[in-house]
């Protein structure tokens, strides 16, 4: 991901009342903004922060917690500029809204390392605006010079020969939200900083330490089944025949249904859909992926290794270079398939009314999660609310462009008529993708008589991740390339040569360069009847 | 119907004997800190307590528990004061935090039986208990901590 092309637009920061008092403070990116600049108390999911009466200060983030620290992170940039005790912040998790959009790449989502980047100037603002309004409130309550306040962790003061006066907060947050919105408020100078770049405990540990965390898995409402379901033992392959007379007869078990993922198993509990699973008898089709297996698509990707294909970069004459280098040296290198495997597996909890779709779940792409359930159920947007809970480990996996774990969640709920998780088992995890691509690197280096690297040639196989996602709208997909064409090595003669399976007709997930995620379909499909696509012609 | 101790609670439960006991504790008391990772014994997360060993509790029936004391991360003290506790806290040792459960319960069984382990016996005591994000030194530096707090260091 390149982030320098963050986008530095105007902003606009819109303020209101919260309920029960206090201030909401929320910034803008007008160009992802659908909200009406309406009334000021109206806009309140939207919020980046709230201060409430009791001095608490609730950092609303859009971003989901994985284990990075995020929840932790961005907090202490937003209350680096607040100038509040750190003792009473806290964090909620935003519901699904265009104020939370990654600047970058315009949803809500968290991924590419790139949240403190995306964060770091908005969150500080809205810390920042929301002390500049406080001082303003407290200076007209007390009818002093505003620029003669001072703050101190979570307090406005001013003081005079004549008296000294001091808030907190919390008693300000009501009139400040009245106070007309600074149209600019300066940001500290790195060297003021007292929070940030300083070592300071997450928020979320004590929660982590005594069972109190809740992950996607721990989400329950009342009445909710558990759903596990029976996936194709081949990527692809199709449920021809089920017989589920001895799943049914399992204490427990309320229905078998068919959906798109593979056979569900809906119970009161997740043993008895597993034992209700592992009583089902399934034929499936297993369609042409049956035969597909890593020696076969090893073999094709040794094969593509040599062939011609889009030239990715190209310094100087490598060709030449190579064949007049002092030594020359060709090595094959092949990383696997790699499932995630999140020590959380993955699950999602839907509780679907006539008028509503409650979805609870660990996922690191709300905007695609959220509109691929409200396309499901046709429901309107707003009444389609996805409840982001802390993820047991993301690594990409929980990106995921077709939204597969939770539109199945929804499949199911739309067809029992009851909150219901689908819990997928670690073996589903393991066994059902996506990965993290194979990739096959065929790299020839020629030396000059001291040794010295003068020629590059380096070629690479493996499937891009964002071919065919909205991160590739022209579909060039150089998620497969990073770091080798940006090599930092001063060699002056460099070829780059992507002979890759392309165009494979799949829908493929975003996932981030360093730990990316495999579609499952992908490993089944087979690679010739796929086409591949090679363009350009380079020979070492 | 299955009786046995919760967190120093009575409890009663009405499950197939064969329902293992992580689904219990989770489904039927409402117990979530106790994690599913891989339901095979392989992972740790589900790691509880009966009669102060160590269980995996994904792969116990139930019904093993019956008549016993059980105790969950929920149960291992009822305001984070326990020694582990106050050394994960003060070291912040979890990332995702999801295997973090199965963690504490096994060290707190090794602290039982080795109140001064050494790196090797922690490494040893909780070799069953896998962290996907690798916060492995840190649960070692906490252990130790954990047992200089136990010993009434400040």
């Amino acid at each position: 991901m390149n982030n320098n092309r963050l986008l530095n637009r105007r902003e606009f920061l819109k303020v209101g009342v919260a309920a029960g008092g206090g201030i909401l403070i929320g910034i803008y990116l007008p160009q992802f903004n659908s909200l009406e600049a309406g009334s000021a108390g109206q806009f309140h999911p939207n919020a980046f922060l709230r201060i409430a009466a009791d001095d608490v200060i609730t950092v609303i983030l859009g971003k989901s917690e994985m284990g990075t620290g995020i929840y932790t992170a961005l907090p202490m940039m937003l209350v680096e500029e607040l100038d509040a005790a750190w003792e009473n912040v806290r964090v909620e998790a935003a519901p699904v809204d265009k104020a939370y959009f990654h600047p970058l790449f315009g949803i809500q989502m968290t991924g590419g390392s790139s949240s403190v980047t995306s964060e770091w100037e908005r969150l500080r603002k809205a810390g920042a605006t929301a002390r500049a309004m406080l001082i303003a409130a407290a200076a007209k309550k007390w009818d002093a010079p505003a620029n003669a306040c001072t703050t101190h962790r979570g307090h406005v003061t001013y003081e005079s020969s004549k008296r000294r006066l001091s808030y907190g907060y919390g008693a300000l947050a009501e009139s400040a939200a009245t106070m007309p919105i600074p149209a600019d408020v300066p940001l500290k100078e790195p060297r003021s900083f007292t929070i940030i770049g300083r070592r300071t405990h997450r928020l979320d540990t004590a929660d982590k330490t005594n069972g109190a965390a809740k992950f996607g898995i721990d989400a329950m409402v009342p009445g909710a089944l558990t759903a596990l379901i029976a996936r194709p033992p081949v990527f692809g392959s199709k449920a021809i025949r089920i017989n589920d007379t001895e799943a049914k007869k399992i204490a427990g078990v309320k229905a078998v249904l068919p959906v798109q993922a593979g056979v569900a198993v809906v119970a009161a509990g997740f043993w008895a859909a597993k034992l209700g699973r592992d009583a089902l008898t399934i034929d499936w089709d297993e369609g042409p992926n049956g035969t597909l297996s890593t020696a076969t698509i090893r073999e094709q990707y040794a094969q593509l290794a040599k062939a011609p294909g889009e030239v990715a970069r190209h310094d100087g004459d490598t060709a030449r270079a190579l064949q007049t280098a002092a030594k020359k040296i060709t090595s094959e290198y092949e990383v696997p398939y790699l499932a995630h495997a999140p020590m959380e597996p993955l699950n999602c909890l839907v509780d679907l009314g006539s008028d509503s779709c409650e979805i609870y779940t660990g996922t690191q792409f709300q905007s695609l999660d959220h509109a691929a359930a409200v396309k499901l159920t046709a429901l309107p947007p707003s009444q389609v609310q996805l409840h982001t809970m802390l993820l047991g480990g993301g690594f990409g996996r929980r990106g995921s462009a077709t939204s597969e774990f939770v539109v199945e969640a929804v499949q199911v709920a739309m067809k029992v008529q009851a909150p219901v998780k689908v819990i997928w088992t670690r073996e589903d995890d393991i066994r059902g993708g996506w990965y993290r691509p194979m990739a096959y690197d065929r790299i020839s280096a020629g030396l000059d008589p001291g040794g010295k690297p003068i020629a590059w040639d380096h070629r690479i196989v493996s499937q891009g991740v964002l071919e065919g996602t909205i991160f590739a709208p022209d579909n060039k997909d150089g998620s497969a390339l990073e770091g080798a064409v940006e090599m930092p090595y001063a060699i002056p003669n460099v070829i780059g040569v992507i002979p890759c399976p392309k165009g494979m007709g799949v829908v493929l997930p975003f996932t981030f360069p360093s730990i990316l995620t495999l579609p499952r379909s992908r490993k089944s499909l087979s690679l010739k009847k796929a086409g591949y696509r090679c363009i350009g012609l380079s020979q070492p | 119907m299955i009786a046995f101790s919760i967190n120093t609670r009575h409890v009663t439960v009405d499950a197939d004997p064969s329902t293992p006991l992580l689904w219990v504790l989770r489904e039927n008391l409402g117990l979530t800190g106790t994690k599913y990772g891989c339901g095979m014994a392989q992972c740790g997360a589900c790691t509880v307590h009966i009669d102060g060993e160590a269980v995996r509790s994904c792969v116990l029936p139930v019904s093993r528990a019956a008549d016993k004391q059980v105790t969950t991360i929920e149960g291992l003290s009822p305001d984070l004061t326990h020694p582990l506790q106050r050394a994960w806290i003060e070291i912040d040792v979890p990332q995702c935090g999801y295997c973090q459960s199965g963690q504490i319960m096994s060290a707190a069984v090794l602290l039982r039986h080795k109140p001064n382990p050494s790196d090797e016996e922690i490494d040893q005591a909780l070799a069953g208990n896998i962290c996907r994000c690798g916060t492995y030194s840190r649960i070692r530096r906490a252990v130790h901590r954990a047992a200089e707090l136990a010993r009434g260091a400040k």
